[in-house]
């Protein structure tokens, strides 16, 4: 079975974040780190493949600043290969969502027959979580969202995923598309051996330059598109305090509630 | 701290305190100290992640790492349990003695019976040849192509764990020129593993005696030449030494840590204990000392990456740092007070566990006469 992990490095989340002027993450100024809900992915893509042999690919769209950390990450847990995709196609560059999904299929499709593409059911700094769900859309495969548990039985595929009255469980038809929740399983830790031949392997570059999964009319649409969001941080509030000096507790608590009461706190 | 860590030093040492964060709860150390073992499963997560062959070389399977790192590795280690520490140590120093005068079939050999996650020993000691490992009495006898091993070792640690040893045996009466060193698998019967000693520190590692018993092993398992034993043994304990110092500068990093927390927290005479003049002075000698035992140990690391043997700066070091964790341990326990003895609280047990420090992989005392003789033939004409 040979699995395709699409990852995203991300900002650390212990980091302040730095704006450039058009109020987006300067992942350059980062330090960035494997999506922790990724982790799920290639755990989940090692698992089925401990059990059915084949490789995982890991392969993530962006600048060498956030994808290589993420992409060597992904070899120290075990992947076998990673690609790192780049594409001139993408007008509005890394804030255009909707032509990274295009171009996160093409890379796909170019790199080869996968029997599943999984991702992350979201990255941490961005959590719409809706790459998945363009992929499957521009490769014309089924899609399963949100998964959180994954198996083989009876040489099937099956999945089970969470709703509000309960789960739903069913097979999974190879080649698919899955995303995975945090709670699918617990990430493995690299180990010191993997780690060490990660941080010399090659990454393998890959440069979209013609989009052939959609219809060149529609990726003119997409890549069109504005930036659906602007990023800013939020306004730091002035920090009051005010000292009251009561002589006895009764009206100290009783001063204490109306303040409260009065700032909408209780 | 005063060491510069490199920032792949950095990213190992998260890796091993997520391990041990997640491994090595406090609840588990302590139930594993009270029951003075620890289950084996308890070591697959450290096999997984390559903990017991971070310095091996990558062509015989581990991850090539320097001394230095490894170091750095194990001392946070130690920090959670160095009874744990130990296990893992001891299986890469029995590897290490086979790199020393073995052939590279024999280490990789060695190396792919402990790679998926197998323990290995060093056998040395014997009743009767401790300090003195040059009276040992178990005997190795040439039969053909065939060496028949026979004779008692006792205090080896991962004794009943392990599927691989180091022995050092009696090959002729020669004296110290009369030992050799063997591979003996597990596998060749007529090994039997004693019982656990029950021992005040370290209880989480497995020591027992060992018996051979006409083990039979191929001639091509002897490491180097015959009568070259004892040298295998030493070059071994000079590795040794500097890894149980290692151990040792994480217990007293831990003293220090529990000390200074509990200091803070602590309040007597109205204010925290850390305040008073007295505390203070122990806090300050305990983190200076750690540090200078931090540092001691990095440079051994470093000479030993270099290819330096440390006969004296190993033995030097061993002292000094095994030395100086019994005074932080007993201080951590005295700004503790009453608390310090409770086996509700942490420090007890690192008071217990550093004292075997000073008596394996040679006395305190008996390196003291390696410092020596290694002066002596420096200053010689």
């Amino acid at each position: 079975m040979d699995i395709l992990v699409l990852i995203k490095g991300v900002i650390v989340p212990t980091q302040k974040p730095a704006f450039d002027e058009k109020g987006q993450l300067t992942a350059e100024t980062s330090t960035a780190i494997l999506n922790p809900y990724d982790k799920n992915a290639i755990e989940a893509a090692l698992q089925l493949v401990d059990d059915h042999n084949g490789d995982v690919t890991v392969a993530s769209y962006g600048v060498a600043t956030t994808t290589e950390p993420a992409l060597r990450a992904g070899l120290a847990l075990g992947a076998t290969k990673a690609v790192a995709i780049d594409s001139p196609l993408v007008a509005t560059d890394k804030d255009n969502d909707s032509a990274i999904g295009v171009v996160l299929a093409e890379a796909a499709r170019k790199l080869g027959q996968f029997d599943l593409i999984l991702t992350g059911s979201q990255a941490l700094d961005m959590p719409q979580g809706y790459v998945g769900a363009l992929v499957a859309n521009s490769l014309n495969l089924p899609y399963f969202d949100n998964v959180n548990a994954l198996a083989t039985v009876d040489d099937e595929l099956v999945y089970t995923t969470l709703w509000e009255k309960g789960t739903i469980t069913g097979k999974v038809q190879e080649p698919a598309v899955i995303s995975v929740t945090d709670s699918i399983n617990k990430p493995r830790l690299p180990s010191f051996k993997t780690k060490m031949m990660a941080k010399r392997a090659e990454l393998e570059q890959l440069t979209i330059d013609s989009i052939t999964v959609i219809d060149q009319s529609a990726w003119d649409d997409l890549n069109k598109q504005a930036p659906t969001s602007r990023l800013a941080p939020l306004p730091v509030q002035k920090k009051k305090s005010v000292v009251y000096q009561l002589a006895d507790d009764e009206a100290a608590v009783t001063k204490l509630i109306t303040t409260l009461k009065a700032q909408s706190i209780l | 701290m005063a060491l510069q860590y490199t920032d792949e030093q950095k990213d190992f040492l998260k890796m091993v305190t997520e391990f041990a964060d997640e491994t090595l709860t406090p609840s588990v150390v302590k139930a594993c100290d009270e029951a003075g073992s620890c289950p084996e499963e308890l070591f697959k997560p450290a096999f997984d992640m390559g903990l017991h062959m971070l310095e091996i070389p990558e062509k015989f399977g581990g991850a090539g790492l320097s001394y230095e790192t490894t170091a750095m590795i194990f001392e946070k280690l130690a920090s959670y349990d160095p009874g744990y520490a130990i296990t893992l140590v001891s299986t890469f120093v029995a590897l290490r003695s086979v790199m020393i005068a073995g052939t590279d079939e024999q280490v990789q050999h060695f190396a792919d019976i402990i790679a998926p996650g197998k323990f290995a020993a060093f056998a040395l000691s014997e009743p009767d040849a401790g300090t003195d490992a040059g009276s040992v009495k178990a005997t190795a006898t040439r039969e053909g192509d065939y060496y028949i091993l026979n004779g008692d070792k006792t205090f080896i640690t991962n004794g009943s764990l392990a599927d691989v040893f180091v022995g050092i045996f009696r090959t002729t009466d020669d004296g110290n020129k009369g030992l050799s060193a063997f591979i003996v698998e597990k596998s060749r019967g007529g090994i039997t593993a004693g019982k656990h000693e029950d021992k005040m520190g370290l209880r989480l590692s497995n020591t027992t005696d060992v018996a051979f018993d006409h083990v039979k092993v191929p001639a091509a398992n002897r490491i180097g030449d015959e009568g070259h034993g004892l040298k295998v043994a030493l070059n071994s304990l000079n590795l040794s030494r500097a890894f149980v110092a290692t151990l040792a500068v994480g217990i007293m990093q831990r003293a220090l840590d529990e000390s200074v927390k509990y200091a803070r927290l602590r309040q007597q005479f109205n204010r925290p204990i850390i305040k008073f003049e007295a505390v203070q002075e122990m806090l300050a000698d305990m983190a200076t000392q750690t540090e200078a035992a931090r540092l001691m140990v990095n440079n051994t690391m470093k000479m030993m990456d270099a290819g330096s043997l440390v006969r004296k700066e190993g033995a030097m070091t061993k002292l000094f740092v095994t030395d100086a964790v019994q005074k932080a341990t007993s201080d951590a326990v005295q700004i503790f007070g009453g608390y310090g003895v409770s086996k509700d609280y942490p420090v007890e047990k690192l008071m217990r566990d550093c004292k075997v420090f000073q008596i394996f992989e040679g006395t305190n005392q008996i390196q003291r006469v390696t410092i020596a003789n290694e002066l002596n033939h420096e200053y010689r004409d």
